[in-house]
């Protein structure tokens, strides 16, 4: 075949530029391992590329999700843990220094007034300046100042747990004469028959639950008002030594009290707890309603005072709303603190799921919710119970038997919380296992994804290295030969 | 006599030899011409009056084989159209970078998400709010300088059209002078051979450019036609007129109908009038055809895709929920209502929920907005959006009244609308068993209005005091276009929200608005984009598919590259077609050197040989006279 010389000189251009190109093509792919700069050198696998690099960006979404859950959910239970140790130190606490043979009363108050202080600053713990326990408001702490909590704040006049506590004793009839717990007790000398009443109702004071006088007819009338009544017709003959007639009362933090009195035919027996059956039903009535209303005194000084305090501080640490006392010292009534008489102490969301409120998006599909408020029952019983021992003045040890009743049911109460704290520690402790093992799964697919990507985007480089070396050798061929035809002219023979 | 005559054919002979060495000296001279073939003069014997009179050259010729050359002009239209193509879609893909940087649309848009998931982390984080904003702003502009760099090439492709529209109407102008030219010498048996070479070139201009037919005539003339016969050049070249545009938006479209055309066309000026090349697809090849098929195709391809993505993107993130007032029943039964605003439907596809117990059954009515269809009948279960808000709440309440007669609720559940007003009120008077439970509008673009509703209107359309919101729909039935045309080019952050928005949402009880620290909204906004189907329409060769935002933009640059590759696979296939026929087209018609060199020594020993004779004839008259003397 003919052939020109441009169309030779041309080919061997073309070819020439085709090898260079192809050249650096593969030099670029050595120098970057990667095939192509540009989506179109990737051709169908493009979709793939994208997809793949889209995980992996989402995954690292999750796993910065995942690591800022796992902070907070550790704070979270450093603050349970000490929650719980606190609660179980102070009771220990207060139990041994009241049942001890020399009580050391002075320091509970001290000791209580640091712990609770303490409870409030983990409730208003922060990470990243946002607190932890307050659900959705994590702008501000979840929890009132302690000082203000327990003293009221000053400056706005509201309460504090201490006026509320003062207010319900009055209330609860703690140190009525006449009327202790708000009970009245009268005796009809016409019908023989004794009457105890609760004038109050059912918000305040003592209530009546039931009543046994062993042989004497009793009632037990649901008011209002609720009555009891003994009837002391021939209690006299009735009436032996060594019968009881015992009183079950209702105290306003649901505990309850029997009031056992028993009856002695010996002008002589000065026991506690004892009276006398006289010369007919008449004195036989006014004995008992004199040891009665001692009783009733005494008790309210101990178990009623306690439960008074316990009630208010349920009062004061209700969040649905806080409710206070109006009145207490006329006609007490137990009303929603609507308008901010008392200082409140929780500030934080009151959204029904309390998990909800903090959420965390961990994987594809899958939302962890992981908020833990201070109003939950076992936060706040706590918190409860530590401010009910650190706003009662124990230092008369005159009045050891009411620090006792004290005692006996903020411990109890601690011990339940303490019971609650555990179970949430528990319920957070799997959502961190979940978080462990979702983390693992994406750490085990990032690996997986990476090699895709690599397969996709990468070239081999030795068989980069080896193009290379064989595009050299063809460009270097392709130089000798065009030389070699520029020797070869009928030019040069002439 | 016989002397004389021997002198004069050495002379014949010298001068053919001078014509051939003149030939072989342009043959070397123009080796390395391209578009320069090969001349060669054939010589022959001369014969006068019967007698052999020396020798003559004919007229120089050039060596050609037309059938090569018509294949080559052909894959040079091809490869230019292809060449065109592919540098276009090049610059698209270009746009989205490299795989490994993550630049591309795709990747924003996981971007965005991704800052919904670390707001969901830390709500109240100004940070993380800035961090939404920033991300969403990025992708916006991202869309934006997409679509722009799209219309920008859209622009050149226009003003490449105008200029080699220019190139062919001088090429056929400048083939008009040379055919006349041609004809001259033709018809006085002079060479034509470079002119023609001329005239090829520009013919060459012109099949680089559009595909054409050409035919030789009498007088070695050509007459060039395009692909379908109409002439462009017979004797006179007529010209091709295309009205260029300063400006192209994305609704500036081709169309057949002069009015609503908003790009240039070509037409080729007759005597019969103007006839439009594009309208009848008389271009089918050449840089041209390229151009045109970016313009009004390839291009428009891209941003219909880059629209869908914007418009889902949108939409996706503003669905939003308006909830009737709730119907409060008491025991005994008190008469109760729900009253629901409807101003928010204004999209198609906005739907309109009554759900009811009906005999301790749960049911319910769904009506979904429509497009006004008039004069069309509307679609069942449908009510036309009006142009007012008012006009839209009494379509809705004639759908209502019907369908729930239908359903034989309409005298227990009575609708009725307060006349100037946008509500609509299901009243429950009698306890008869048919209670209202939910009266809802689901919207489009109600992101946020509702009580409850986590939906948020991110995106808008147009900036400034232009922002309006975007629904997608037509502002007019009869427009040609929708809100969706060119809106990745218009997209923008909205400006009426602010950072708290993204937490703030009104909360279900209509309280107020939900807590710093709430979770719920970011986290809906991310379960929309990444989880939550919507159905795309087919876009600019992307088929409509029901996939999440994220996966749809994924789609939109696998799309696009493909696309490209798929370009650039054919241009390279093309390009080798080309230089193997432009290689057999040059072996024909090329120069080879060492030929002319081997013709040169040719020359030189008749030359010489020539001269040799007409000394020996002078010797001999010489000696003649010697011999006289």
């Amino acid at each position: 075949m003919r052939v020109s010389t441009f169309a030779q000189n041309l080919q061997i251009r073309q070819q020439v530029t085709e090898l260079q190109s192809r050249l650096q093509t593969v030099q670029s792919q050595i120098s970057t391992e990667k095939r192509a700069d540009s989506f179109a050198g990737l051709g169908a696998d493009t979709s793939r590329s994208l997809n793949l690099r889209n995980q992996l960006q989402t995954i690292a979404g999750y796993q910065r999700s995942i690591s800022i859950t796992e902070t907070r959910i550790q704070v979270m239970q450093q603050g349970f843990d000490r929650s719980r140790q606190l609660g179980e130190e102070a009771s220990l606490n207060v139990i041994q220094a009241v049942y001890e043979n020399n009580p050391r009363l002075g320091t509970i108050r001290t000791q209580a007034n640091s712990q609770f202080d303490e409870m409030v600053s983990l409730l208003n713990r922060s990470v990243d300046g946002r607190y932890l326990f307050g659900g959705r408001e994590t702008g501000t702490p979840p929890v009132g100042q302690a000082d203000l909590l327990l003293n009221g704040d000053p400056t706005t006049g509201q309460y504090g747990l201490n006026q509320i506590i003062a207010d319900r004793r009055i209330a609860d009839g703690v140190d009525h004469f006449t009327r202790p717990g708000q009970l009245s007790v009268n005796y009809d000398g016409t019908s023989d028959v004794l009457t105890i009443e609760d004038t109050l109702g059912d918000a305040f004071g003592y209530q009546l639950n039931s009543i046994n006088a062993g042989p004497l007819a009793t009632t037990n009338v649901a008011g209002p008002p609720d009555q009891l009544t003994i009837d002391f017709t021939n209690s006299i003959t009735a009436l032996n030594s060594g019968d009881t007639i015992s009183i079950v009362l209702d105290l306003p933090d649901g505990s309850s009290l029997d009031i056992s009195l028993e009856a002695t035919r010996d002008p002589f027996d000065d026991r506690d707890g004892v009276f006398l059956v006289g010369t007919d039903d008449d004195t036989t009535a006014a004995n008992y309603q004199v040891a009665v209303m001692n009783a009733l005194r005494d008790h309210a000084q101990v178990e009623l005072k306690a439960a008074s305090a316990v009630a208010a501080a349920d009062q004061f640490f209700d969040t649905t709303p806080p409710k206070i006392v109006s009145d207490p010292s006329g006609t007490p009534q137990l009303i929603d603190d609507t308008l901010g008489r008392a200082v409140s102490w929780y500030r934080g969301d009151l959204e029904a799921d309390a998990r909800a409120s903090q959420q965390a998006k961990i994987d594809d599909g899958m939302v962890l919710e992981y908020g833990v408020r201070a109003d939950e029952p076992a936060l706040r019983d706590t918190l409860k119970q530590l401010a009910v021992l650190a706003s009662v003045e124990f230092d008369d040890d005159a009045d050891l038997d009411y620090y006792r009743a004290v005692v006996d049911r903020s411990a109890t109460g601690l011990q339940t919380a303490g019971s609650g704290i555990r179970d949430l520690i528990g319920e957070l402790g799997q959502k961190e296992e979940l978080l462990v093992s979702v983390s693992g799964k994406q750490e085990a697919f990032v690996t997986l994804t990476n090699n895709q990507i690599v397969e996709i985007e990468n070239v081999d480089p030795y068989a980069a290295i080896a193009e290379f070396f064989q595009l050299d050798t063809q460009l270097q061929a392709s130089y000798q030969v065009t030389a070699r035809l520029q020797g070869l002219s009928i030019v040069n023979f002439l | 006599m016989s002397l004389t005559a021997a002198l004069l054919n050495s002379l014949s002979g010298l001068r053919a030899a001078q014509a051939g060495v003149d030939i072989v000296s342009r043959n070397v001279a123009n080796a390395g011409t391209p578009g320069y073939t090969r001349k060669t003069s054939p010589q022959e014997s001369l014969v006068i009056q019967g007698q052999g009179a020396g020798v003559q050259r004919l007229a120089v010729e050039r060596e050609i084989d037309l059938r090569i050359q018509r294949e080559l002009r052909i894959e040079t239209a091809s490869t230019a159209q292809l060449d065109v193509v592919a540098g276009f879609l090049n610059r698209i893909d270009s746009m989205f970078g490299r795989p490994e940087d993550e630049t591309s649309l795709a990747s924003t848009v996981t971007r965005l998400s991704s800052s919904f998931q670390a707001l969901a982390d830390k709500p109240e984080s100004p940070t993380a709010r800035r961090a939404v904003f920033d991300a969403a702003e990025d992708l916006a502009r991202d869309l934006n300088r997409t679509s722009d760099s799209i219309q920008q090439m859209r622009l050149e492709a226009e003003q490449a059209i105008a200029e080699d529209v220019r190139v062919v109407n001088e090429a056929l102008t400048g083939i008009e002078e040379l055919n006349r030219k041609i004809a001259v010498r033709y018809n006085t048996g002079r060479s034509t051979a470079d002119l023609e070479d001329q005239r090829d070139q520009l013919l060459d201009r012109i099949h680089e450019r559009m595909d054409v037919t050409t035919f030789t005539r009498d007088g070695n003339e050509i007459v060039i036609l395009t692909g379908t016969g109409k002439p462009l050049l017979d004797i006179t070249a007529r010209q091709l007129r295309f009205d260029e545009r300063a400006a192209l938006t994305p609704s500036d479209r081709y169309d057949t109908d002069p009015d609503r055309r908003g790009v240039g066309t070509i037409t080729l000026v007759t005597d019969n009038g103007q006839f439009d090349l594009l309208a009848n697809n008389e271009i089918r090849s050449g840089s041209i055809a390229g151009l045109v098929e970016l313009r009004d195709g390839l291009l428009t391809d891209a941003q219909a895709q880059l629209d869908e993505l914007a418009s889902g993107l949108a939409l996706s993130l503003s669905t939003g929920t308006v909830r009737g007032s709730e119907p409060t029943y008491t025991v005994p039964f008190a008469p109760t209502e729900s009253v629901l605003d409807v101003t928010a439907a204004r999209t198609p596809g906005d739907t309109v929920t009554l759900t009811y117990n009906q005999a301790g059954i749960q049911r319910s009515i769904t009506l979904t907005a429509v497009e006004d269809p008039s004069p069309a009948p509307l679609p069942p279960n449908s009510f036309a959006i009006g142009a007012t808000s008012v006009d839209t709440r009494n379509n809705v309440l004639n759908a209502l009244t019907f369908a729930m007669t239908g359903a034989g609720i309409n005298a227990a559940l009575p609708p009725t609308g307060v006349p100037g007003e946008t509500g609509i009120t299901i009243s429950d008077g009698t306890d008869d068993g048919i209670d209202i439970v939910s009266f809802d509008l689901v919207s489009q673009t109600g992101g946020g209005i509702g009580r409850g509703d986590l939906g948020l209107n991110l995106f808008v359309d147009g900036s400034g005091t232009n922002q309006q919101l975007y629904t997608g729909a037509r502002a007019n039935p009869a427009d040609p276009f929708s809100q969706k045309e060119g809106f990745a080019q218009r997209i923008t952050l909205n400006r009426e929200i602010d950072e708290a928005d993204l937490i703030a949402y009104q909360t279900l009880d209509g309280s107020g608005l939900a807590p710093d620290g709430d979770p719920a909204r970011p986290l809906e906004l991310l379960s929309r984009l990444t989880e939550g189907l919507r159905a795309f329409d087919t876009a600019g060769g992307l088929a409509g598919t029901s996939t999440t935002v994220e996966s749809f933009a994924v789609e939109v640059v696998s799309f696009q590259a493909n696309r490209t590759a798929a370009y650039n696979d054919r241009l390279e296939i093309q390009t080798a077609i080309k230089a193997n026929i432009e290689q057999r087209f040059d072996s024909v018609s090329g120069v080879n050197v060492d030929e002319e060199m081997t013709e040169l020594l040719l020359l030189e020993r008749t030359y010489s040989a020539s001269a040799q004779v007409l000394t020996a004839v002078q010797t001999m008259l010489d000696e003649l006279i010697a011999v006289v003397r």
